[in-house]
């Protein structure tokens, strides 16, 4: 019919109820009469359906772990970081006021300590602690100090993630990627929680009675 | 700090924003959480690929990042976000089509398209639903670009009409326009295949 082509521009809003009132019952008159355009009705309806029923998927893992990451350049661009003080260090989003002095001091703190960081110190610095580990046996990997407690002037390794021979955070990733999901989640600890700077090292098992610890500026993505 | 996070959690888009933009990053976490499932899909819906899909997802919540303070609530957060991936995919699609790559899972795809037409040709068949699937994404992919962004925000991620009209920036009575012709386009290529009842 000739008028079908004017109704078929309300098939859709006719579907999707959104067709007013006035419109809905000219059109459902129409279609009383009209089999084509009935039969048209249902197939776009058919189509709305099949849409509708299409899977939605889902972000990977690696999709939050690399977000992080990249949200860490950021953050480090812009100095948004913030450490708040004794009794723990623990990274905070926000730069209170008060906190802008109590940044700056330990900033420089940061900055002098890490000055001096390879050179022989008291037995509770970083590399020595991990050194001190050895004899418990750690393992190769990359090792994330995640945890500093100033007020007794110690780092702890709280979270290390064995990676044998692996080099980069792009073969870490592509490793995790093989295992099975339930296995995936403790491979990496929460890059957020990991403190920005000289904190983190690689450790290679060069021969087995002697590691080597070097110190890692950037994660590899 | 959990109670914090909970109280949160229940917010609403423009108030996560809004403590976003005053430096609250566990807003910022809770809108990403919120999003990035939804995006993803918006996005490989578009480019038929899920590491590009990713890929384009991934700028959009650093767009979102870096340019907090550019949201004004006159608009909703959602229509903005998805402005946000919406350009970036079409982007995308451009820089494919300059490129003339084609994705080894699309090659892959193509391959089996003809084999299904034959397969399909004039006849009515049930399809098991991961093949109507694919027949259901190739024929989304052969739309034109106008109708393809509808349908899809449509059918697909399920906004409404005025939000369509919002994110894509143009009048109501063409969104509705472009989902029925986008619809009518989808219909005569799909007339053939079954769906499932609801």
């Amino acid at each position: 019919m000739k008028e079908c082509g004017k109704y078929s521009k309300w098939f859709s809003e006719y579907i999707d109820n959104d067709l007013n009132i006035e419109r809905k019952q000219i059109l459902e008159q129409h279609l009383h009469k009209c089999s084509t355009c009935k039969k048209q009705i249902m197939e776009l309806d058919n189509v709305k359906n099949s849409l509708k029923s299409m899977h939605r998927i889902k972000t990977s893992k690696t999709f939050d772990l690399l977000l992080q990451s990249r949200i860490r350049q950021e953050i480090r661009k812009s100095n948004y970081k913030t450490i708040l003080p004794v009794p723990s260090l623990r990274l905070s989003w926000r730069i209170p006021a008060f906190a802008a002095a109590a940044l700056f001091f330990l900033m420089l703190g940061a900055f002098l300590y890490n000055s001096y960081f390879f050179k022989p110190q008291v037995s509770n610095s970083p590399l020595t602690y991990i050194q001190q580990s050895q004899e418990s046996g750690l393992d190769t990997g990359y090792i994330f100090i995640t945890h500093i407690d100033t007020s007794h002037n110690f780092i702890k390794v709280t979270n290390y993630v064995d990676m044998d021979e692996f080099l980069t955070m792009q073969e870490l990733i592509k490793k995790r990627n093989m295992l099975p999901l339930e296995n995936r989640d403790n491979m990496l600890p929460d890059l957020r929680e990991a403190p920005l700077g000289d904190n983190v090292f690689m450790v290679n098992q060069r021969s087995k009675n002697k590691p080597k610890i070097t110190p890692v500026k950037e994660f590899s993505f | 700090m959990e109670k914090h996070s909970k109280r949160l959690s229940d917010a609403s888009d423009e108030e996560l924003i809004r403590r976003f933009q005053n430096d609250d990053l566990l807003a910022y976490d809770i809108i990403v959480n919120r999003y990035k499932d939804q995006l993803l899909n918006f996005a490989y819906r578009f480019l038929n690929n899920t590491e590009e899909a990713e890929d384009v997802v991934q700028e959009t919540f650093l767009r979102l990042f870096r340019n907090r303070h550019a949201y004004r609530q006159i608009a909703k957060f959602s229509t903005w976000i998805y402005t946000i991936a919406g350009n970036l995919a079409k982007t995308e699609l451009r820089k494919r089509k300059r490129r003339k790559l084609v994705a080894i899972s699309e090659m892959g795809f193509e391959d089996k398209e003809y084999e299904i037409e034959d397969e399909l040709a004039n006849t009515e068949r049930d399809a098991d639903s991961a093949l109507m699937e694919k027949i259901i994404q190739k024929a989304i992919d052969e739309l034109p670009f106008r109708f393809k962004q509808v349908i899809i925000l449509r059918d697909i991620q399920e906004l409404s009409y005025d939000e369509i009209g919002s994110i894509l920036r143009i009048p109501l009575g063409t969104v509705k326009s472009r989902v029925n012709r986008a619809r009518l386009k989808l219909q005569s290529r799909l007339k053939d295949i079954k769906v499932p009842s609801y």
